[in-house]
């Protein structure tokens, strides 16, 4: 028993170190200038002071706006294109399929680092810089090794024979995913769909290359920390809220498959 | 016929963007290629050449090679701690919710919220210091030599719930059966870890291992918000080091020489796991 009561110790202390930079930079968030230099960042004021978050939401609007609009986006085309070419992969016996199977799991663990002069030069060159078409597009391309490695693990799963007896029954192959496969397919839906949405959200980098005007709230907030606000930390910790609230509620109502969908990703490649 | 033709497009897409342009990068990175379109020369292994001795990546490569000695190891010892804790106890899922929130948090926004932890003047850390009684005026990023220590405990934060998660479904994997049967045998708590539980863990911890290293030569988001590589070149890591080269610098030859070098060693460790199972 006291062992046990100690353990629980531990794990509250834990529970109190991960817990502990979310909240200063709630506490933060709600006080004035001067409640900053004053009063300790592990307590809240005695009058919270809300102006922060208007302060920091007119300044992070329009990065909200492409952000909803390019994870939105890249998770439909995600879902659509992932899953179809997922099916093909896994449901129909061409000779190459075991290979590309191969490089899509070679595909999940190569950095993005890889990729990013040439898709700089490319985009550029297509006359698509600074644009929110190009975001989604590059989101989606190099999104695919990993959703297309969570489709095809799923697709091995669902038994052939289901499909074989409605291709005998006449079905076409579109008839066979949208009427079968697809309705079976719910909840790698989701995972890819949380997985896709909170990547995409939480980027920083794409934004940071590809746009100038049109940017994406990570690097909207992050130009705000290097930039107007680098000592305003109550503006820059609402900022810092308001962008990784969509997330976090994604995280609380629908965790699990958000964690399924990191799993995934690492374990399914080896 | 339909089906066939959209999986077409999803490949081309796959394979221009990860494999044309992963090669392509190589190919540029034996050009000189300075300013965004220049007419290319050859350089031949001049930008592999001139990062030799080149100060700010020696700076780079210590530190990345520094994050996978320290950091990685560290979250791995930590995270094994933490996935027996929450083995031990009832409630494991509510404190391993709370674990992993940070790996949901995006780096940047996290980079964001430990610049105001690692504050000097009246930042959490220092003042919950000053709270129990030390004399805490600690300049964590801004002291040269306690930055990377401090980037260090970050990721760490950032990082070590996701790995215990992975850890502990490699626990919870294990029969039940073994476990009783040797407590039936007498055998300590402690002595069922070690005997028979670690053993059985290979598989995850190999896992863990290579999600933390691969992530270690990666890192970029929050080192960028939380110092930008500062004081000085004092943070620089390899992330930071293919930026500043190649998007502030404009020098993409050389910026594809660094990426290649970073994707040449990712492909080590993809390569290690499958050589280590046979």
């Amino acid at each position: 028993m006291k062992v046990n009561l100690f353990l629980y110790a531990i794990a509250l202390f834990l529970a109190f170190f991960y817990l502990l930079p979310i909240w200063s930079c709630f506490t933060a968030s709600v006080k004035t200038v001067e409640e900053l230099s004053t009063t300790s960042p592990l307590f809240l004021p005695w009058r919270f002071n809300l102006e922060n978050y208007i302060v920091a939401y007119n300044a992070l609007k329009e990065g909200f706006l492409v952000s909803v609009a390019v994870s939105t986006a890249t998770t439909i085309l995600s879902l659509f294109f992932g899953s179809v070419c997922a099916f093909t992969l896994t449901k129909f016996k061409f000779k190459w399929n075991p290979y590309i199977l191969g490089l899509i799991g070679l595909g999940v663990l190569m950095p993005f680092n890889a990729y990013l002069i040439p898709t700089v030069l490319v985009i550029s060159a297509m006359g698509l810089y600074d644009t929110i078409f190009a975001l989604i597009v590059v989101h989606f391309a190099f999104g695919l090794p990993t959703t297309l490695v969570l489709f095809t693990s799923y697709y091995l799963s669902i038994p052939d024979t289901l499909i074989e007896a409605a291709k005998l029954d006449g079905a076409s192959d579109w008839k066979v995913f949208s009427s079968i496969i697809s309705p079976l397919s719910g909840p790698i839906y989701v995972v890819v769909a949380v997985l896709r949405f909170t990547f995409t959200w939480n980027d920083l980098f794409y934004g940071l290359i590809l746009t100038k005007q049109n940017r994406p709230i990570m690097t909207a907030l992050a130009g705000l920390k290097g930039g107007e606000y680098a000592f305003a930390w109550n503006y820059l910790m609402a900022g810092t809220l308001l962008a990784v609230l969509p997330v976090l509620i994604v995280y609380i109502l629908l965790g699990k498959y958000l964690i399924r969908g990191y799993m995934s990703e690492i374990t399914k490649v080896q | 016929m339909r089906v066939k033709i959209l999986s077409g497009i999803t490949l081309a897409f796959f394979f221009t963007f990860v494999f044309a342009f992963a090669l392509w990068n190589v190919v540029v990175s034996f050009l000189r290629w300075e300013g965004l379109f220049p007419t290319p020369n050859f350089f031949g292994l001049n930008n592999y050449v001139s990062l030799w001795g080149y100060s700010p990546f020696n700076v780079a490569l210590i530190n990345t090679l520094f994050l996978t000695v320290f950091f990685v190891p560290l979250t791995l010892f930590i995270a094994i701690l933490i996935a027996i804790l929450l083995d031990q106890i009832k409630g494991g899922v509510f404190f391993r919710t709370i674990y992993m929130l940070p790996f949901a948090i995006a780096p940047s926004a996290a980079g964001i919220m430990w610049s105001w932890m690692f504050n000097p003047s009246n930042g959490t850390i220092n003042n919950l210091l000053r709270l129990l009684g030390f004399n805490a005026n600690i300049y964590w990023i801004i002291d040269r030599s306690l930055v990377m220590y401090s980037i260090m405990l970050g990721l760490i934060w950032q990082t070590s719930g996701y790995v215990t998660l992975i850890i502990l479904a490699g626990i919870l994997s294990i029969p039940i059966v073994q476990i009783e049967a040797s407590k039936i045998d007498g055998a300590s708590t402690l002595r069922i870890y070690f005997s028979i539980i670690l053993p059985q863990l290979k598989e995850a911890i190999l896992t863990a291992w290579l999600f933390l290293m691969i992530f270690a030569v990666k890192v970029f988001d929050f080192i960028y918000t939380l110092t930008g590589g500062g004081p000085g070149i004092a943070s620089y890591v390899l992330g930071i080091l293919l930026y500043n080269t190649s998007f502030i610098g404009l020098d993409f030859g050389k910026g594809s020489a660094i990426a290649t070098l970073m994707v040449l060693y990712a492909l080590i460790f993809y390569l290690i796991p499958r050589k280590v199972r046979r």
